[in-house]
């Protein structure tokens, strides 16, 4: 169950990446629908490749760049994958959720600060990254999953059910097909032409077209399967199968149907030559016309297929060499952009990168004096460093570890580790309160100091450990904190803050 | 004996039978594979059901016509049992959107844009 629940999650966050490529091919469609066909339908293949592969490269020319959209939350900087929903069931909290889009997410996250002021007014952080109290909303989400997930499973076992059946039905009728020629075959109760297996695909022609009509359509289906498109087709069937629930997908895989058929179509006019525009059109025609099935009307939209088809069968022309090198760079550029993945974006989210001083400073650390010891402890501050001798703390680029097996704390994890921790920077005044604020006690002052950085530890997925790291000139201190409250009345409150050094 | 007329699928298998008959069934379904592309069992299906509408008859694995060729015609059918789909692979969800029938009225529509080009 767990296992089917990450799958989901998985295909629930490929599928929003991919709906954002949806929609942005549908609006370059738009603006190259007067360049040849084979442009609108190569672009495809960013959809496709967003719907098949979960991971993808980061660079400057990706669309989720622009500000519209903030990638910041669904992306960490070792993990090519975009996650919106966590995709570890039952671990995550509402909060955790992004939608990828700058407006969409503030405005969640306004709803959103509402209800955890309900829910949680005085819950410290966990010191196990990971392990989130097991409060009532991780747990319905949890149930949500669950659901979603055997829904979600039960939809693609029932379209391709009744897929096969269709093709069984259909596989009997062809057995009765006649051979023509080659592997082109006649056949009863065909509308359209049309080709069919993988292999060692046919083409299957309704009876009684006259000559001339047969070398077009002959041509035309050579065409699909000189491309492959015999392949194509179910295979992107099979991917709009999985993908059910998003009507995006479905919208992508009718448009992109199309655009294989106009493309097609194209070709076989520029062969051909533009005096068989009228009888193509005909034949486009009379084989719309022969349709005898009636579940239409249910999502039809806009014009039919027949008509856009024929439309641009008329209209078609040669195209000119430079609009066909403005189309093959549009179509190029689009494609790269679409595919990859934003650069880990610094300025919404700035953490320590390369060329920062945090990575100067990894390495091995072990305590010295405590800073900042909490007025709550029970022991007093030089007990309170003697038992927390002994601890080490690694600081790297793919883990924050905290080793307390040297010390004489009693404790039962004897060992942190926050895995491909993210490292972000936070602004540090010349003062700051260590202890909630406008209290005298716990003013940490650090004014004496030119160099004054911190950053805040926050696991792979972007939730805060509550450990602290202070670059100080030399000086490293490292502290752990709870967030008292929620926003905007929130306070930390550091339990300790100790000097390191290496 | 049901009606004098088959389908195009048929009267080409007929013409087969009609050349060659008598003719062994194991000769026949030679002769169908190789001009029809047929399988066995669909040869084998198609003279069973052409038997029980009396067009021929198959007796000790001899295929014998009953109806000449004169008095049966092809006739182009004009039922779909089974619509199939523009691209390759039949689901039915296709038949909502790209399938769907286009009204008469839309047809004339399309007509008229196709006249109306080869005027200009």
């Amino acid at each position: 169950m767990e296992l089917l629940n990450q799958v989901f999650l998985k295909v629930l966050n490929m599928s929003i990446t991919a709906g954002y490529i949806i929609i942005a091919i549908l609006i370059v469609r738009q603006l190259i629908k007067k360049s040849p066909k084979v442009f609108s339908y190569s672009l495809w293949i960013a959809a496709a490749f967003r719907l098949i592969c979960p991971v993808s490269f980061p660079s400057v020319i990706s669309i989720f760049n622009i500000g519209f959209f903030d990638m910041s939350r669904a992306q960490t900087p070792v993990s090519g994958a975009l996650t919106y929903i966590p995709d570890t069931p039952g671990n995550f909290d509402l909060s955790d959720i992004t939608t990828g889009i700058s407006v969409a997410n503030s405005l969640i996250r306004e709803s959103l600060t509402i209800h955890s002021i309900s829910r949680s007014p005085f819950q410290p952080l966990p010191d196990v990254p990971g392990q989130t109290a097991v409060g009532s909303v991780p747990s319905l989400l949890h149930i949500v999953t669950n659901v979603a997930s055997v829904i979600w499973i039960a939809g693609i076992v029932a379209l391709l059910a009744c897929s096969l059946v269709r093709f069984i039905k259909l596989k009997q009728n062809l057995s009765k097909a006649v051979l023509l020629k080659g592997n082109v075959y006649e056949c009863e109760n065909i509308s359209s032409p049309f080709v069919l297996g993988f292999l060692k695909p046919r083409i299957y022609l309704p009876f009684r077209m006259n000559d001339s009509e047969k070398e077009y359509i002959l041509r035309h289906e050579e065409y699909h399967i000189k491309r492959l498109d015999h392949i194509i087709r179910p295979m992107s069937f099979l991917i709009a199968a999985i993908y059910w629930f998003n009507p995006l997908v479905w919208i992508a895989y009718f448009c992109s149907g199309r655009d294989m058929e106009m493309s097609c179509d194209e070709h076989v006019l520029s062969v051909m030559g533009p005096s068989i525009k009228k009888d193509y059109s005909l034949s486009l025609l009379s084989f719309a016309m022969n349709r005898r099935f009636h579940a239409a009307g249910l999502l039809a939209f806009g014009e039919s297929n027949t008509r856009k088809r024929v439309k641009n069968v008329l209209s078609f022309k040669k195209p000119k060499a430079w609009l066909v090198m403005i189309a093959i760079t549009v179509c190029v550029g689009t494609i790269a952009a679409l595919i990859a993945n934003p650069i880990f974006n610094r300025d919404k989210n700035p953490v320590a990168n390369e060329g920062d001083s945090l990575t100067d400073i990894y390495g091995v650390y072990e305590i010295m004096d405590l800073i900042f010891l909490a007025p709550i402890s029970s022991s007093s501050p030089d007990y309170y460093l003697k038992q927390h001798k002994g601890t080490i703390y690694e600081i790297s680029k793919n883990d924050f570890t905290l080793d307390l097996s040297q010390s004489s704390i009693q404790v039962s994890a004897r060992r942190i580790s926050v895995k491909n921790p993210i490292y972000e920077k936070v602004t540090l005044e010349n003062k700051f309160h260590a202890f909630g604020e406008g209290d005298e006690f716990g003013v940490i002052d650090l004014s004496s100091y030119d160099r004054k950085e911190a950053y805040k530890v926050l696991d792979s997925a972007g939730a805060d450990t509550g450990y602290r790291i202070f670059l100080l000139d030399n000086e490293v201190w490292i502290g752990h904190c709870y967030i008292r409250g929620t926003p905007p009345e929130a306070s930390l409150e550091y339990e300790h803050i100790f000097r390191v050094s290496k | 004996m049901g009606s004098l007329k088959l389908c195009d699928s048929e009267y080409r298998f007929m013409t087969i039978v009609w050349d060659h008959a008598p003719i062994g069934s194991g000769r026949l379904v030679e002769l169908c594979a190789e001009k029809l592309g047929w399988k066995k069992s669909t040869t084998y299906t198609v003279i069973k059901k052409l038997s029980v509408r009396g067009f021929i008859k198959n007796e000790n694995a001899v295929v014998e016509v009953l109806i000449p060729k004169e008095s049966v015609q092809a006739e182009e059918t004009d039922y779909f049992v089974e619509r199939t789909f523009d691209g390759s692979l039949p689901n039915f969800l296709v038949a909502f959107l790209s399938g769907r029938k286009i009204s008469q009225k839309e047809a004339e529509e399309i007509k008229r844009l196709i006249d109306k080009y080869m005027e200009e």
